[in-house]
């Protein structure tokens, strides 16, 4: 059951896994791009870092996106054929979910693992100035657990109807429009940023997602 | 299913490696060009008449500053004689301020020394306070050198007198109250001259330091006995601004100001003890005379310890004066005496004095442990979730 | 004993004195020595600079329109069109005043506008690039064209750039907007007629009250607790501040007389004070700025000898000028309401068309 499902999911979602496993190698190669030693400006520690911290924006990015696309992937045959074909199987609907979460999270499997073959090139091949360190294992880990999370709440979202849906969007705009009329009402009500300090500045639930994503740190 | 597979696979494989032999290893111009590529640089013959421009300020100012330690030498000699402790003024430079407002100086400067605990010294200190702009030199403005306090150690022609000179502006800052009609005693005027007096103070509190630390504190400008704040508690200064920007609970952006630092100063926010020990004992092994000017020209300017100005006011309030003095006589070799001052290996001292300045820096891109749980957490519930209510689906 | 003793220290005391003497001269002798050096190699060191900027200069083009010199190194660019342009324009503005520029040419670094080419390193002047059409350059070069490098004191006065004025319309409703709306004792009066109001609210004069001249008590009071209010609100300013923001003016007056010179916000931007130069300029005729130019004083003083008549009249006719030029208000146009009704038609057919309305 697993296999055919692995595959199904495969068939949907190849050119996803294609591309992020591809993005997921040139990122960290082409972050290390200052770290020559024939360049003709050789880019200072302080420059490499800040080089560095520019292009890790990208990994969180990679790894919401890879996430969202393959949760959508996973459910949408099944929204498109009403979860006709899903409720026939003789298995209980949980354990379908749980397989079809398994079969995602090991497709993921390749994004991650090209991050890892691409960290660990281009932190052995770059010219790293003195005291300064690659961390290509703790990349890999870090974005694999980004990916992991990203999957599993777009993956809840993407199980749930139209209604859910529809409530989880209604819900995320009234607060914005309660914030653009505030504002426009010139009282000093905030209420987005707290909302984004609490859910992505530490502790928050998706503080994974921030901070520095340093391939080369000191 | 397997030859679908296989080709997919094979164009991913082929890709990555098409990229890898494209950009490894990283050749060619960087992609992040630094902004100063732009500007022409200049030619050897400028470069030349900048280095003697340097000198010549270095000559003058030592001119300057010999010429107000002969001015100060008898006012200098009958506080010895008399016994009184506060360091003699003198005031100089195109403004002049009001007999109240240089009573007031001295009253500040009286204030200071009373709050170091400074009584009557072996070495003398003179302050020289220079008020108004800088005069103007025949190679044109020196820009911001002209306001940087600068110390005339004691030397061989003279081993009993430190002078500081320190620049006033009457525009801004402490000089501002000095020229109101009536000038009051105020903290900032205080706090000026109590950073003025930089080296000068350690001179005086603990004598004239041992050879090989004296080389150290010169090689590196004596940027850890830049301020004598040992009477205050620690992370109060008025450069609190550099320990708040390196903060990341105050200043998001605390990663700009870290990496102005040297890697090993960063290392050391990081937590590392060794790059502590690096930090503090870099220029210990300078076997050049230490000069007997200092200035303190763009200080903040890679430091090579976070901080650094404060290190060794931290360490007199933290471990004492006796063993302070002690180790600042010490003719050992400085990674011993202040081992020895410490009582504890320095790179572990120096990290956790860090730590208590600033929070540490998390470095490397791995997550906190309770980042990962949290994340976890919420994975988890996410699945949960999916289970209780898919069940629940239904076909209409 | 303590003869000796005492000799003995005479001796040390002499020989200090006498090393210390040493230590100056040689240190005197040194200074010299590296002064006389530094003149040398900066008189040679200027000769390099120069020879290295002739030299690049060297490999450009040099455009000459009237007054206007260009130098720019060669590109598809259409210099010699916009000089020309450019050229009439800063001669019907400044008039004859505009062979200063003849001593100033304007230099121009043409690039490549594709983003991929590389960016040239350290390039000579202002950087254009070479797809802008001749109205764009022109108007490139027309920003470039300042008289305040002859006239540092009218350039300060100002504000900016002494440049022709452009967009005259635009800039003129701008300054109708302050003179109604700047919060400002001095502008509001001049807005009502007061002459002496307008000459102080365009800073023609120097007076010492000047702040008691632009803002009232609650515009000072306003000026304190916000506008400088990061500035004032601490160290020994702080019981002052508080006072002022209490209602005791003569604490606001102290505060704002203690900013650094020039740092007190005036009550009109540059864009007033340019309009009054552009009606000068038309007032006095061609000869104005040379005239301006070589007239020394206050600004009002200045402009008077300069257009040939009283401060009062030109200011009298400026303030005219502004007031006839208040901007129209918004205003929906005669096509706007047929749009956004065929918009309506368009997603209205669009959310028709869904199958959620389809029997099935």
């Amino acid at each position: 059951m697993f296999r055919v499902i692995l595959y199904s999911l495969w068939k949907w979602s190849r050119l996803i896994i294609l591309l992020g496993a591809v993005a997921a190698f040139v990122l960290p190669i082409l972050s290390v791009q200052g770290a020559s030693s024939d360049a003709v400006n050789p880019l200072t520690a302080g420059e490499l870092l800040r080089s560095i911290q520019s292009w890790g924006v990208l990994y969180p990015v990679l790894a919401a996106a890879l996430g969202l696309l393959v949760a959508i992937a996973t459910w949408a045959p099944d929204h498109r054929g009403r979860h006709v074909h899903a409720l026939s199987l003789p298995l209980p609907r949980w354990r379908y979910a749980m397989l079809r979460f398994g079969s995602g999270s090991l497709l993921l499997t390749a994004p991650m693992l090209a991050l890892l073959l691409g960290a660990v090139l281009a932190t052995r091949l770059a010219a790293l100035p003195a005291g300064l360190q690659g961390y290509p294992i703790a990349l890999a880990l870090r974005f694999a657990l980004a990916v992991a999370v990203a999957y599993a709440v777009f993956f809840a979202v993407s199980a749930g109807t139209s209604r859910t849906a529809g409530l989880v969007l209604a819900s995320i705009g009234a607060v914005i429009l309660v914030q653009v009329l505030a504002t426009a009402a010139g009282t000093d009500l905030n209420l987005l940023g707290p909302l984004q300090n609490a859910l992505l500045n530490w502790p928050g639930p998706l503080a994974i997602f921030t901070g520095r994503w340093m391939l080369i740190d000191v | 299913m397997a030859r679908a597979v296989r080709w997919w696979v094979v164009t991913a494989t082929v890709a990555c490696v098409g990229v890898a032999i494209v950009y490894l290893p990283p050749r060619g111009e960087p992609a992040h060009k630094s902004l100063f590529a732009q500007f022409e640089t200049p030619t050897p013959y400028r470069l030349r008449v900048q280095e003697l421009a340097t000198k010549w300020r270095a000559a003058t100012v030592e001119l300057q500053l010999l010429a107000y330690r002969e001015q100060l030498r008898p006012e200098l000699e009958h506080r010895r004689a008399l016994d009184i402790a506060p360091p003699a003024v003198l005031f100089v430079g195109r403004d002049t301020l009001s007999q109240p407002a240089r009573n007031l100086v001295a009253a500040a400067l009286d204030t200071v020394w009373t709050r170091l605990r400074l009584g009557v010294t072996k070495i003398s200190v003179g302050v020289v306070i220079q008020v108004g702009r800088p005069l103007v030199e025949p190679l044109g403005p020196s820009g911001a050198e002209g306001w940087t306090q600068t110390y005339l150690l004691p030397d061989s022609t003279d081993r009993t007198t430190c002078i500081a000179l320190l620049p006033l502006s009457t525009i801004w800052g402490a000089g501002r109250s000095l020229v109101e009609p009536h000038p009051a005693f105020n903290a900032t005027l205080v706090s000026f001259l109590q950073n003025g007096l930089g080296p000068c103070a350690y001179y005086a509190a603990f004598g004239a330091p041992g050879r090989s630390i004296a080389r150290w504190m010169g090689a590196r400008r004596f940027d850890l006995a830049l301020y004598p704040w040992w009477d205050r508690p620690p992370r109060d200064g008025p450069f609190d601004w550099l320990i708040t920007s390196l903060d990341a609970r105050k200043n998001p952006w605390f990663w700009l100001e870290a990496h102005r630092h040297p890697t090993t100063a960063v290392a050391c926010l990081g937590g590392r003890a060794a790059a502590c020990r690096s930090s503090v004992l870099a220029g210990s092994e300078a076997s050049k005379p230490p000069p007997h000017i200092v200035s303190t020209s763009r200080w903040w300017q890679g430091q090579l310890l976070a901080g650094a100005d404060r290190y060794f006011a931290d360490a007199v309030r933290t471990i004492g004066r006796d063993r302070f003095h002690r180790f600042w006589n010490s003719e050992d070799p400085v990674d011993t005496a202040l081992t020895a001052a410490l009582r504890r290996p320095i790179g572990e001292w120096t990290r956790e004095w860090q730590a208590r300045l600033v929070p540490p820096i998390r470095l490397g891109p791995a997550s906190r442990p309770s980042d990962t749980l949290l994340s976890l957490m919420l994975a988890a519930a996410a699945l949960g979730f999916v289970a209780v209510t898919v069940a629940r689906r239904e076909v209409r | 004993m303590s003869r000796q003793l005492t000799c003995i220290l005479w001796i040390v005391a002499g020989a200090r004195a006498l090393g210390a003497q040493e230590q100056e001269a040689i240190l005197r002798a040194r200074a010299d020595s590296l002064l006389r050096e530094w003149r040398q190699a900066n008189a040679l060191a200027g000769l390099q600079d120069s020879l290295r900027l002739a030299i690049r200069l060297s490999g450009r083009d040099t455009i000459r329109a009237g007054a206007v010199t260009v130098i720019a190194n060669p590109s598809p660019l259409p210099l010699a069109q916009a000089a020309a342009a450019a050229d009439a324009e800063i001669e019907r503005y400044f008039g004859t005043a505009a062979h200063v520029f003849t001593d100033h040419p304007l230099l121009v670094q043409a690039i490549d506008p594709d983003t991929a080419a590389e960016p040239p390193r350290a390039p000579l002047g202002i950087q254009i690039p070479w797809d802008f059409d001749v109205a764009r350059v022109s108007r490139v070069l027309l920003t470039m064209a300042d008289l305040g490098v002859a006239d540092t004191a009218l350039r300060a006065w100002l504000g900016g750039p002494v440049t022709p004025v452009l967009d005259t319309v635009p800039r003129r409703e701008r300054v109708f907007v302050q003179l109604v709306t700047a919060p400002s004792h001095a502008v509001r009066q001049c807005f009502l007629g007061d002459l002496g109001a307008c000459r102080d609210a365009l800073s023609l004069v120097g007076a010492p009250d000047i702040v008691t001249r632009w803002y009232g008590p609650a515009e000072r009071r306003a000026l304190v607790t916000v506008d400088y209010a990061g500035f004032l609100d601490r160290g020994e300013k702080q019981i002052a501040f508080r006072s002022c923001a209490s209602g005791n003016d003569a604490a606001c007056l102290d505060l704002l007389n203690s900013l650094p010179p020039g740092s007190l916000v005036r009550p009109f931007d540059s864009d007033a004070r340019a309009t009054l130069l552009q009606t000068a300029a038309h007032l006095g005729g061609p000869a104005t700025f040379e005239r301006l130019l070589e007239i020394q004083g206050d600004m009002g003083s200045r402009l008077a000898a300069a257009t040939g008549r009283p401060i009062d009249s030109l200011v009298a006719q400026w303030r005219a000028g502004i007031l006839r030029s208040r901007p129209s208000p918004v205003t929906l146009p005669p096509w706007g309401v047929w749009l956004g009704l065929g918009w309506t038609a368009v997603f209205a057919t669009c959310g028709l068309r869904s199958s959620r309305w389809r029997v099935q």
